[in-house]
């Protein structure tokens, strides 16, 4: 197995903090499922009554605030140098959305290009996130 | 930040594998700082301390001094 291989999977990490980073990924996909659901159910007005709307809201409200103590959770137990990987990778790819969105914002106003959507947002974050991961623990082998 | 951990490793005859199981980090932190590629925290360098019964600043070296 190669050196990018090793970081593309979670080879070396300590059994609790493979615990931790699974428990925040099936708590993510729960975040991104319910959040594609309730969108596609909006989208297909089955919702008909305002009750079931905030039913709706509440529970993927509910989810993600769950998902951010996990992830928290996750980076605060982690082993340093995971911690230290993971925290670079975050502030990278919170860097890459405020770059890549504020530089679109000006082309917006000087071209007719499609409207960003905050989906779009959702994706550039998470493959700079998986970059950002996947660089620093290239860097540390 | 330049160190002797590996030095001090071999010589009690410990891997990587047995620092990182004894200091309950991984093996990965325990290579990356023995590379210099990785600064340890303070209070993993006082366990490198406790278990090497030297002071901090004889395993570790600060380049800019």
């Amino acid at each position: 197995m190669n050196k990018f291989e090793q970081a593309c999977i979670d080879k070396g990490l300590v059994p609790k903090d493979i615990k931790n980073a699974n428990i925040a990924n099936a708590w993510a996909l729960a975040w991104a499922l319910s959040l594609a659901g309730i969108s596609y159910a909006a989208d297909q007005s089955w919702y008909d009554s305002i009750a079931i709307i905030l039913a709706a809201f509440a529970i993927h409200l509910a989810i993600g605030i769950k998902l951010i103590f996990v992830f928290r959770n996750f980076i605060k137990q982690a082993d340093e140098l995971e911690r230290k990987i993971q925290l670079d990778a975050l502030a990278f790819s919170v860097g890459v959305v405020i770059v890549s969105f504020s530089s679109y914002s000006i082309l917006e106003k000087s071209f007719e290009v499609p409207e960003l959507s905050p989906s779009i947002m959702l994706v550039i974050l998470s493959i700079a996130y998986m970059v950002g991961i996947i660089v620093g623990r290239r860097l540390v082998r | 930040m330049n160190n002797k951990l590996k030095e001090l490793r071999t010589a009690l005859k410990m891997t990587q594998a047995d620092l990182a199981t004894t200091l309950e980090v991984s093996r990965q932190t325990i290579n990356a700082i023995e590379k210099g590629k990785f600064d340890p925290s303070l209070p993993l360098a006082f366990k490198f301390s406790r278990l090497f019964k030297l002071p901090i600043e004889e395993i570790f070296d600060d380049e800019e001094n």
